[in-house]
């Protein structure tokens, strides 16, 4: 195994990483708006969205993401073709194989996230919902007070592992051209046929890049989870502080 | 005048008929206790009466309201929420927020108080129920029995005209039940109208102004303490108040 | 192209992609398996190993496990000996593809048997079963039942893995696909996909009803 190649390619690599970021944040941005908006809909059953949003939801949960990439590859421009003979004006010529990698991994965020969003959303105990109307609250007010709050540090973990297979799964975007870190090392690797030092350095990246963000959304899990469910030493807000006296307290 | 009167509230799951036209009616200042054993649908009643369950048939007169209790106008129901307060088996705390808040949350979004005048209140109440001290900590920081008394003092806050008690005291260990009922002792006695479900006959016994016998979905026997428990009449009631013998 | 010959010519991968599957899924439950019960044990030796095993894992792209497989396992071969050069490459898919689901078998195991109630097996000490049959009699049932929703997202996400084996030249469905549309010259692209998305749905569709009449056979399992 050729060690000095390993060393010498991997600032090659590192250049692209880069592509492989920008194309897993924007795609999860957009796939977790949508996933919320998907999400709602279920759970509200909203009649003839609600289906449709289940069909496509198990239809992308259930398909390779590969073959997802080249039904929009494929697809996304004869859509174009389509508005445009409509008289829409769109330009299907130009379309870039980033915003075509975006799209369909957008697509693909959304729907599996969406079902992470219900699955904590229905983690969270009923009787909290509940306990929110007994006093008065409008409904939409109990879920925004009581229970997205207790929602969001559910979601974490779910969201992070989505997150991860991710940015994993953007490896597979140099088979429409894109050149990121697996576009690269085929590149690369072609010149010498030193395959599996020039994969090693991509593994090492990817493994690097993964810990990272798998830290950090660790990291923001705690950090959440104590803001919501205790927050000790916190003085209460807008009152003059009690003065420090030992209360009876009857039977505790 | 009756504060609240409800009429043939009926109510299904599933083909099973849980309750079965009952006729109930409480007045300013009574403290009804409902017994019964369990599924009798003592719960799933006293939660129709405040929609968090919402029942199939029924009419209802609230302050000289009335309401359909199958199909309830949503400001109805609102406006029934912010009079009628509930205080839960399970304490039902909000567990994202501190002692305080948990009151403070009711008083903001279901009466409309200033976050101000809400915190006054809120630290209030507590003091009633000897637990200032402990306003800024997690449900999960605290015992049972003070969960349930921070749960009575989230109910009475909002100066509700009644109180819904589900089994204030069955999730609690037994050291700790004398507490939450002294606390409800406490506020009968100071006019709050209640309806209370529980399994304690002495407290009931103490407290109530009427007894009401539930079993399988309808009211079986009615009447004021000493006839329901000295003079049962139905059959069902003696067997029900003779098997929990130990409690009278 | 019509319709049925587009469907004939991908199922025609179809026994390439299940082989995969079963094989993969078998393989990756037993190396799953083994990781949790180190990641159970007690010196920090076997935890290690279960922890570093699971890291690597989860950080690594099944497309770059498959290549790395592919091209790394034969050198790691020849220096004991073994010329695998004439091995079948779908060795190589099932290997690659165990190696890197492993891991979430791992986790999915183990979490479960973290999450069975401690109250259960204290039951059975005190009914005088020994750690054996305890473990046989209740916690390992516990673990499967608690694992099974998980092992279901699993199974599907492999069924999804084995379209990356087309990168070390394996026919399967998607391999096949890929090969159609070079050869129909961008006509029929679109359409050769999306069937072979479906193909890949009603694979999926099938595993859930699976799981799902399973769960409805032993729901009094589960309550």
């Amino acid at each position: 195994m050729d060690f000095h190649f390993m060393v010498q390619s991997l600032p090659q690599l590192i250049s692209v990483v880069p592509v492989t970021l920008y194309i897993s944040v924007i795609a999860i941005i957009i796939g977790f708006i949508f996933a919320a908006l998907i999400a709602i809909i279920r759970e509200k059953n909203i009649k003839i969205l609600s289906p449709i949003c289940a069909f496509v939801v198990s239809f992308v949960r259930g398909t390779p993401i590969i073959v997802q990439l080249y039904v929009v590859y494929y697809g996304l421009p004869q859509f174009l073709y389509f508005l445009e003979n409509s008289g829409v004006n769109v330009r299907p010529n130009s379309l870039p194989q980033i915003f075509i990698a975006i799209f369909a991994y957008s697509i693909n965020a959304s729907a599996n996230l969406s079902e992470s969003i219900r699955s904590a959303y229905h983690s969270v105990d009923h009787n909290q919902y509940l306990a929110a109307l007994s006093v008065g609250m409008k409904p939409s007010t109990g879920i925004r007070r009581i229970v997205i709050p207790q929602l969001v540090p559910n979601l974490i973990p779910n969201f992070s592992n989505f997150f991860l297979d991710l940015i994993k799964d953007t490896a597979l975007v140099y088979n429409i051209g894109i050149v990121e870190i697996m576009g690269k090392s085929n590149i690369i690797a072609s010149f010498g046929f030193k395959y599996l030092e020039t994969y090693l350095d991509a593994l090492f990246l990817y493994l690097v890049i993964c810990f990272f963000f798998g830290k950090i959304l660790q990291i923001t899990e705690s950090v959440v989870r104590k803001r919501v469910f205790n927050k000790k030493s916190r003085p209460s807000r807008g009152y003059e502080p009690i003065r420090e006296r030992k209360v009876k307290v009857e039977g505790e | 005048m009756a504060l609240l009167t409800v009429s043939k509230v009926e109510k299904s799951f599933n083909q099973n008929k849980v309750l079965k036209k009952i006729d109930f009616q409480i007045s300013k200042g009574e403290v009804i206790v409902i017994i019964g054993p369990s599924g009798s649908g003592k719960t799933t009643f006293i939660s129709s009466l405040n929609f968090l369950n919402k029942a199939d048939s029924g009419k209802m007169t609230f302050k000289d309201k009335q309401i359909n209790l199958a199909s309830p106008k949503k400001d109805d129901v609102l406006w029934v929420r912010r009079h009628i307060a509930m205080v839960f088996q399970n304490y039902n705390l909000f567990k994202n927020k501190t002692a305080v808040e948990n009151i403070t949350e009711g008083l903001i979004y279901g009466r409309g108080l200033s976050k101000e005048a809400a915190f006054k209140k809120a630290v209030q109440e507590l003091k009633k129920v000897g637990l200032e001290e402990k306003k800024d900590y997690y449900p999960s920081q605290l015992s049972g029995g003070q969960k349930q008394r921070i749960g009575i003092a989230r109910a009475t806050a909002l100066q509700p005209d009644i109180i819904l008690f589900d089994e204030p005291t069955s999730a609690l260990d037994p050291e700790l039940v004398g507490t939450v009922v002294r606390d409800m002792d406490k506020l009968a006695q100071q006019g709050q109208t209640m309806i209370i479900v529980t399994h304690l006959m002495s407290f009931a016994r103490k407290v109530a102004t009427k007894v009401l016998f539930f079993d399988d979905g309808q009211i079986l026997e009615s009447g004021s303490p000493d006839q329901i428990f000295e003079h049962p009449q139905n059959k069902r009631t003696q067997a029900f108040l003779s098997a929990i013998a130990e409690d009278r | 192209m019509s319709f049925s010959k587009i469907i004939i010519s991908l199922l025609s991968g179809l026994p390439n992609t299940l082989t995969l599957l079963v094989f993969s899924f078998i393989f990756s439950s037993l190396i799953g398996i083994l990781v949790a019960w180190l990641s159970l044990q007690k010196d920090k030796v076997s935890r290690g190993i279960a922890r570093v095993y699971t890291g690597l894992v989860r950080g690594t792209p099944p497309l770059l496990m498959l290549l790395l497989t592919y091209y790394g396992l034969p050198k790691l071969l020849s220096f004991i000996g073994i010329d695998s050069n004439q091995w079948a490459k779908i060795f190589f898919g099932i290997f690659g593809l165990s190696v890197g689901w492993g891991g979430y078998l791992a986790e999915a195991f183990r979490s479960a048997y973290l999450s069975v109630d401690k109250g259960q097996i204290l039951a059975a000490y005190s009914v005088g079963m020994t750690d054996q049959a305890a473990f046989k009699e209740i916690t390992l049932p516990q673990t499967f039942s608690i694992a099974i929703p998980n092992i279901e997202n699993l199974l599907i996400g492999l069924l999804k893995a084995t379209s990356l084996v087309y990168v070390i030249g394996l026919a399967d469905m998607y391999q096949n696909a890929t090969s159609l549309s070079n050869v129909n010259q961008g006509v029929f692209q679109l359409q050769i996909f999306v069937i072979l998305a479906f193909i890949y749905w009603v694979i999926a569709l099938g595993i859930e009803w699976f799981f799902r009449d399973y769960r409805r056979r032993y729901v009094h399992l589960n309550g």
